[in-house]
Order: structure tokens, then sequence, then C-alpha cells
């Protein structure tokens, strides 16, 4: 039974939905969020937990800027990512091409990490498997997590892939995602345009601190683009009454058809060996 | 409609705070940084879609001949989540537009603002440019 609190925090916030826009269920309340008296969210409130004591991770999260998009390595010191010649030429190319061969400008998924730092995503968290999905401006991606003890894979022996093939364990109230199997030459940042290797190996480390608040540590490990492996924290903010959103690519060929572009040199394969 | 055209306004901040965040990385090979454009036109379409949102106008010059020009905006559902709805722009509204020009120098441009001209709103400010891209 909803006490009368509850209840009339939930008409409040309902009284303050119209008027805005009425798509899809973009201010539609969402449900078992706890709420201050005049209604909103309140989101220093404690953590959930599932039925078997876990934190409970799910829900529509965001970094809400775009400053680790644009640099993953954002407020790192000078020698904590320190470029392999292979990714320092790879990455002068780029930036000499400002950008124009970055995939996500054709519509091609954004890798990991890159791909939680762009937009919102929704955590959808069950005991053997956890689902990332991904709303993204050039079509909506899903991350399928195991948590039901399969072991990772070798990834020199499976076919590399955009977001890679992951695993999860739980350390402790932190849930740790080991992820390999990635192309070769991804996109670590945008404008940074930090390159990873097939040898990437991405570690993210989702800490919820309370209702509203998630931290989320990074470690790109990858020995053919990064002398050592370098590692960074990005804050996420829960996103309460609101909803992803579909966004498919129907629009690219109205806009590529005014692209003004010299043919992007190939830029040069890793070095092979080394693969995990 | 008061409400609503409150909201898409108070998005403008958003979209401006934002800034970069109706980033695309084809813009510089899409457009043309240190070429402005301004145009004032009636709609004649709003094409609601990813990655960008595209609307049309038709603008007459002084000496009568009409051209029709396309401007990019940020994405749909960046716009949405700014509080514009498909129909804070429609088809027979006149807007001055400002922006940036494609490089293949056809009628189209990039949008860094907008006005309603009828009622003197600015309904957004949503530009796919991204600062260093």
């Amino acid at each position: 039974m909803r006490s009368p609190r509850t209840a009339l925090a939930t008409i409040t916030a309902l009284l303050l939905l119209p008027g805005l826009a009425g798509a899809q269920w973009l201010n539609y309340p969402t449900p078992g969020t706890p709420r201050l008296p005049d209604g909103k969210p309140n989101l220093l409130a404690p953590a959930p937990r599932t039925s078997d004591g876990r934190p409970d991770l799910s829900g529509i999260w965001s970094v809400g800027n775009l400053d680790y998009f644009q640099d993953l390595a954002k407020g790192l010191k000078p020698g904590d990512i320190q470029l392999t010649p292979w990714a320092a030429a790879v990455r002068k190319q780029r930036l000499d091409r400002d950008h124009v061969d970055d995939p996500y400008g054709y519509c091609l998924p954004l890798g990991v990490p890159r791909i939680d730092m762009r937009s919102e995503f929704k955590i959808v968290q069950t005991p053997l498997l956890t689902a990332f999905l991904h709303e993204t401006y050039v079509g909506m991606t899903f991350r399928q997590v195991f948590t039901d003890g399969r072991p990772m894979l070798k990834a020199s022996d499976n076919e590399p892939t955009w977001l890679g093939y992951s695993v999860g364990r739980w350390d402790g109230d932190t849930f740790v995602v080991d992820t390999t199997g990635f192309r070769d030459g991804g996109w670590l940042s945008a404008r940074e345009a930090y390159p990873n290797s097939d040898a990437l190996h991405v570690i993210e480390r989702f800490r919820r601190t309370d209702f509203g608040h998630m931290d989320l540590t990074v470690t790109i490990d990858d020995p053919k683009a990064y002398v050592k492996p370098w590692t960074n924290r990005i804050p996420l903010r829960f996103q309460p009454d609101t909803e992803l959103l579909e966004a498919f690519c129907d629009n690219q060929p109205a806009l590529v058809q005014h692209w003004v572009t010299e043919p992007p040199p190939a830029e040069p394969p890793s070095p092979r060996g080394g693969d995990r | 409609m008061r409400m609503r055209f409150a909201v898409v306004v108070a998005g403008i901040g958003v979209l401006l705070a934002a800034g970069a965040a109706s980033a695309h990385h084809s813009y510089s090979a899409e457009f043309a940084a240190n070429k402005p454009v301004k145009l004032t036109g009636v709609v004649t379409r709003v094409d609601w879609k990813n990655p960008h949102a595209l609307f049309y106008i038709d603008v007459t010059d002084e000496s009568g001949k009409v051209a029709n020009w396309g401007w990019e905006l940020a994405s749909p559902n960046q716009l949405m989540r700014a509080g514009w709805t498909r129909t804070s722009m429609k088809v027979g509204d006149v807007v001055t537009v400002e922006g940036t020009l494609a490089r293949d120098g056809s009628n189209h441009a990039n949008t860094r603002a907008v006005l309603l001209t009828g009622t003197g709103k600015r309904l957004f400010a949503a530009s796919s440019q991204e600062q260093g891209q």
C-alpha cells in the first residue's frame, strides 16, 4: 500500500507533466523512484537493491555532458596516457583530416566505452544477464553482459566486433564488466581521436553510490596502442521520468550528398601478434 | 500553446548550454565554418529524422525568384529532450535562419539560430556543429 505522502508526491509529479513534449513516454514518471514531498525524484536516496542483495543498477543513465565522449582521458595528467608509435600515427592522421573518418559520422556504432559517454542508456539487470540499451543518434544499440559464469572468450579465436564480448561479475557492490574481441582501429574518443587496437581489453566498473549517481571507472588495457593501461573515472547520473527514444539513421542520405572529402588514406592496422 | 512555446524557449538555454550536444562528426566534411549565412523564408517541409533533422524553406530574392534551402538541425531526440515537438515549426511558418553554408555550394546549411518571424520567438538554437569536430 502506498502512503498518502507517496500518493501525493505521485499526483504532484503528474500535475507537473502537461505541456511538455508529450512524445512517446518522454515525461512519464519512472516507477520505483523515491520522491521528495514536492514530487521531485529524490536522487540522494539510497541505491536500491535486488532481491538477492546486489545493488540494482537498472534504469536510464547518462554522463550529461560530452566531456568524456570528446576526451576519455579528460582530467588525467600528461604521462598517464602514452601512445605507441602505431597509435600516435593513427591519431595524427585522424586529427589532420579533422575527424571526417570517424565511423560515427557514417552512422556506424560507437565502440566501447565511447558508447557510454554519448547519450542516454538503460541498464536492465537480471541475475544471469545485464543488458545495456543505448539510444545513440545513429541507431539503437544493445550490449549483453553475461553473468552466468561463462568464461571470457579468447578474442583471437572469434570475429572482432564493434562492441566486443562482455562478461560481468560482482566485486562487493561494484559491477565489473570485462570486454574483449574488438575490431582493430576503433575510436575511444571523438575530438581527441584516441585509437584502439584489436588487443583492447576494456574494464568497466559500475558502482551506484546512491539512487541518482553512479561512478563508472574505465580502464583501457591495450598494449598495442598504449604503453601502459590507463584509467579514468566518469560520473553517471540517473535520468528519472524519461524514456529512451527511437533513433535510426533514416536521414543519412540527405546529409551525405553534401559531403566534400578526399578519399581517406587507409589507417595502418595495428602490429600483428599480441592478440588476446 | 503558450506553454509549449515557453518550454521550447527554455530549451534554448539547454541546447546552448549543451553546446556541442547536437554534434556529429561529419561536420567539417559537410560545412564551411567560415561561410555564415542568414536567410528568411517560408517553411516547406520538416524531416524529423536521425541523425539530424532537416527543414526546408522557400526563399524569394529581390527579382521574385524562389529557391528552396535545406537546413540541418540536431537529432530529433536532442530537440525533443529540449522541449521541441514536431509541431514547433510547421509548414507555412515564416522563419529567419542563421547558420553555416555547406561546402558543396548547394542550397544547404547548418542551423545555428531560428527566429519565427511572425511572433518574434526564437525557436531554438540547435546546431550540428561540434567544437573541434
